[in-house]
């Protein structure tokens, strides 16, 4: 027979810490945009806060929860169309921002209409 | 001593789809669910005649990849995204040493497939070796 916890939030023995997932981590947050929007902003998001456009194809992310430090680990994505594909590069860090930069496949910054991120690691 | 806790399925009280954790900090809490991949694979898009089954190195909720064309393929997902906002990355490589970079693109989805294209070079479409991708966002 299966088993079932119904509970709202899991924390450790003293009520205070984090649990272990045996074998396996959860994502810290996440987030997509278009950055080709004027104001872009995130279709789907958790964890994230504001994006700042900082000019072409350049974003800061921001997290709601920050990190523990800036050490996070990160994976991301892009669309591609006959433009083009999208790359991306990652600047300098925090623990409450991410920043990215967005290129064409011909090397150039640029506002892609599709940009996905994710991050790994601990939370402050 | 520590204690562990036995159990094959947790849901949330208030709502099923929602248990909050604590974080390692031991102040803010996140929602488990939302943090949690919900689809991935690894598969090799070189496989000629390609077939699902065989290129799957390992996958999570995902049914099967056809191929679409050089580099193109499909991903099915088993159980459906919430909508098509959700996002999603990728990697791709080869296990050679032809030099070139490879890369993935991600092209139009739904909530029960995503589209992708490897690239060498980030020009040519070509079908590459190791294929990878990682879906988060919210099921249905």
């Amino acid at each position: 027979m299966s088993s079932v916890l119904n509970v709202d939030t899991i924390a450790d023995k003293a009520g205070t810490g984090p649990v272990g997932l045996t074998k396996q981590s959860a994502n810290k947050g996440f987030l997509n945009f278009d950055g080709s929007a004027s104001t872009p902003s995130a279709t789907d998001s958790f964890n994230h806060s504001s994006i700042v456009d900082g000019g072409t194809g350049i974003f800061a992310c921001g997290f709601t929860n920050n990190m523990a430090n800036a050490n996070f680990g990160h994976t991301a994505g892009g669309d591609h169309s006959a433009a083009g594909i999208n790359t991306n590069k990652f600047d300098a860090r925090s623990a409450d921002t991410f920043n990215c930069r967005a290129y064409n496949y011909a090397g150039n910054p640029s506002d892609n209409g599709y940009i996905a991120l994710a991050f790994q690691g601990d939370l402050a | 001593m520590t204690s562990e806790l036995l159990v094959d399925a947790i849901k949330g009280v208030t709502a099923a789809g929602s248990v909050a954790v604590t974080g390692e900090g031991n102040s803010t809490t996140t929602n488990l669910q939302q943090g949690l991949c919900k689809a991935w694979v690894e598969f090799d898009a070189t496989i000629t005649p390609f077939v699902s089954a065989t290129a799957v190195g390992d996958s999570f909720n995902i049914t099967s990849i056809n191929d679409a064309g050089s580099g193109i393929h499909d991903l099915s997902i088993t159980n459906n995204m919430n909508n098509t906002g959700y996002a999603a990355s990728g990697a791709a490589g080869e296990n050679d040493d032809a030099g070139g970079n490879r890369s993935l693109g991600l092209r139009a989805k739904s909530t029960s497939a995503q589209n992708i294209r490897g690239f060498r070079d980030g020009v040519s479409a070509q079908d590459n070796q190791e294929m990878c991708v990682h879906i988060m966002g919210d099921l249905a």
